[in-house]
């Protein structure tokens, strides 16, 4: 059996012709059919393309032709990016027999990378409504408890990357999609700078708010996953028209002589964190300073603002795009769902124009208490993964969330983990940096990663 | 704070949007409603006159 590896110890044995991508298919096809009856990760496993994609991999790698680094290794697309003769459900009643003819952009770049595709993976509904029960497919389940929540939307890469099913695979963050999961199950995943990656062909939630982005083990692995996802895209009103960043050049030059403005007021006042979350970002802040980094205190508008101005923008765009089916098919959505999106439909224009005046500011106040530090540090999530029949419909609104503010200013923002709270559950931090600076957060994290232990601790499912 | 509507406000709001809710539904928005008011006191709060929206329209790229 081959042990559970990250991208990039894959990508160097299949490189050095120690691994074969075929092997490495086996193996991941294999955990999917001894744990996902337990995870529910995927919507849709497709064995014959992965095979496919995999001898084709061998052959370019015994041939020294490879693609590069992702060439041969395993992954999964969350089930709102279209992915050509493949259903992409959005895990909605509403498009179970929906078949795209064309890939999402960013499904294309990863194809045309060499990569495996081993199927769809669970979301909430159209990304934003779960974890619902009342869908024709369950929601994912935490790997390090299935009684648990992944957070969501992007749950099943969460739950599969976790557990090896997949070495690293795509989600969308449009309040936290993202990093939430990244936070709940353990892992890496990075929000990158509005307009770096293409959204083309990936089912919109709330257009100004909408991030693609990956989800991987390492933060090494979601820079080789967004290299291979960025450059500018016509297709994408919102791409931004600039070089694609280099992530890998400098990841590995450390935190020496940076500066991490930790944004205390989120985590310790505006919504205070367990002690799992305050423990690891306590730990945060003296591996970065043992690094060599320079910590400081950041005084922020309050999580309170970020959320009026995100989920009203939110909310009220979702329901644009959902109006005509709400009018026709209310019933044919989610209870979460529909309930979350039809607050947009009771909302007023005037509200709307508050909540984008509102986001120059804040996006403008951000920057200006970003002029002398590199980094932001706080958390992604306030505790470890609750029980996933204890989260309510109104959870996001009942408290401010850490992630959205990212969305509405932007900003690159990653979940790291870093630690392990009661039960065993990680706790995560997140880092966040200047707008295109994606590359500046992802050598943080690295540096982080490999100045704690905590990547050696896998589910004990997947072991 | 934004005063709560009544029952027979907030049904008229909700026929308006064109959603054909249940009771069970009408009582379920509220509750979400509820919850959304104190974020737009907050949005509402007064700002500069000439406080643009982030989305301004640029005619090149429309």
């Amino acid at each position: 059996m081959v042990p559970l590896l990250t991208i990039a110890e894959a990508s160097r044995q299949i490189a050095a012709k120690q691994l074969s991508p075929v092997e490495l298919t086996e193996a991941c096809l294999a955990r999917i059919a001894a744990l996902d009856d337990t995870l529910h990760a995927f919507i849709r496993v497709t064995p014959e393309r992965a095979r496919a994609d995999a001898k084709a991999a061998e052959a370019r790698a015994m041939a020294g032709t490879r693609l590069g680094p992702l060439d041969g290794i395993p992954i999964g697309h969350k089930d709102i990016y279209a992915t050509a003769g493949i259903p992409t459900t959005a895990h909605s009643r509403l498009l179970q027999d929906y078949v795209p003819e064309q890939d999402a952009t960013v499904v294309r770049r990863w194809s045309d990378a060499g990569t495996v595709l081993l199927g769809k993976l669970a979301t909430h509904e159209f990304a934003f409504g779960g974890p619902s029960f009342d869908l024709p497919w369950p929601p994912a389940r935490n790997p390090w408890n299935p009684a648990h929540f992944t957070a969501g939307s992007s749950s099943g890469t969460g739950a599969a990357v976790a557990t090896g099913m997949v070495l690293g695979g795509t989600g969308s963050d449009t309040g936290g999609s993202i990093r939430g999961p990244a936070a709940l199950c353990g892992l890496a995943g990075i929000k990158p700078t509005y307009g770096l990656c293409s959204r083309a062909g990936v089912q919109p939630l709330a257009f100004t708010l909408d991030h693609t982005g990956p989800l991987a083990w390492t933060a090494e692995d979601c820079a080789l996953l967004l290299g291979a996802m960025t450059g500018h895209d016509p297709a994408d009103p919102a791409s931004a028209d600039r070089a694609a960043p280099d992530l890998l050049g400098g990841l590995g030059a450390g935190v020496k002589g940076l500066r991490i403005g930790v944004v205390r007021h989120f985590h310790e006042t505006d919504h205070p964190v367990g002690p799992g979350v305050a423990a690891g970002l306590a730990e945060a802040e003296r591996v970065f300073a043992g690094l060599g980094a320079e910590i400081r205190d950041v005084t922020l508008p309050s999580l309170h603002e970020f959320q009026a101005c995100g989920w009203v923008m939110l909310v009220i765009e979702a329901f644009a795009v959902h109006e005509p089916w709400l009018k026709t098919r209310f019933n044919d959505y989610g209870e979460l769902f529909r309930d979350r999106v039809a607050l947009g439909g009771i909302l007023s224009a005037a509200d709307y124009v508050q909540a984008v005046r509102r986001r120059r500011i804040l996006t403008q106040q951000v920057a200006a208490a970003m002029a002398d530090v590199d980094l932001l540090l706080t958390a992604p999530a306030p505790t470890e993964a609750p029980e996933i029949t204890a989260v309510g419909k109104w959870a996001t609104l009942e408290k401010p969330s850490f992630t959205i503010p990212f969305n509405v200013t932007g900003q690159p923002a990653m979940s790291v983990c870093s630690g392990f709270g009661a039960g065993g559950l990680p706790v995560s931090m997140q880092l966040i940096g200047r707008a295109f600076e994606d590359a500046l957060v992802l050598r943080a994290a690295h540096a982080y990663e490999q100045a704690t232990t905590w990547r050696a601790r896998r589910p004990a499912l997947a072991a | 704070m934004t005063a709560p509507i009544d029952d027979t406000a907030f049904a008229a709001l909700v026929a308006r949007s064109g959603l054909a809710l249940s009771p069970v539904q009408l009582t379920s928005l509220r509750e979400g409603y509820a919850l959304i008011l104190p974020l737009l006191d907050r949005l509402h709060a007064p700002l500069p006159r000439a406080a643009e929206p982030a989305l301004t329209f640029t005619p090149e790229q429309a």
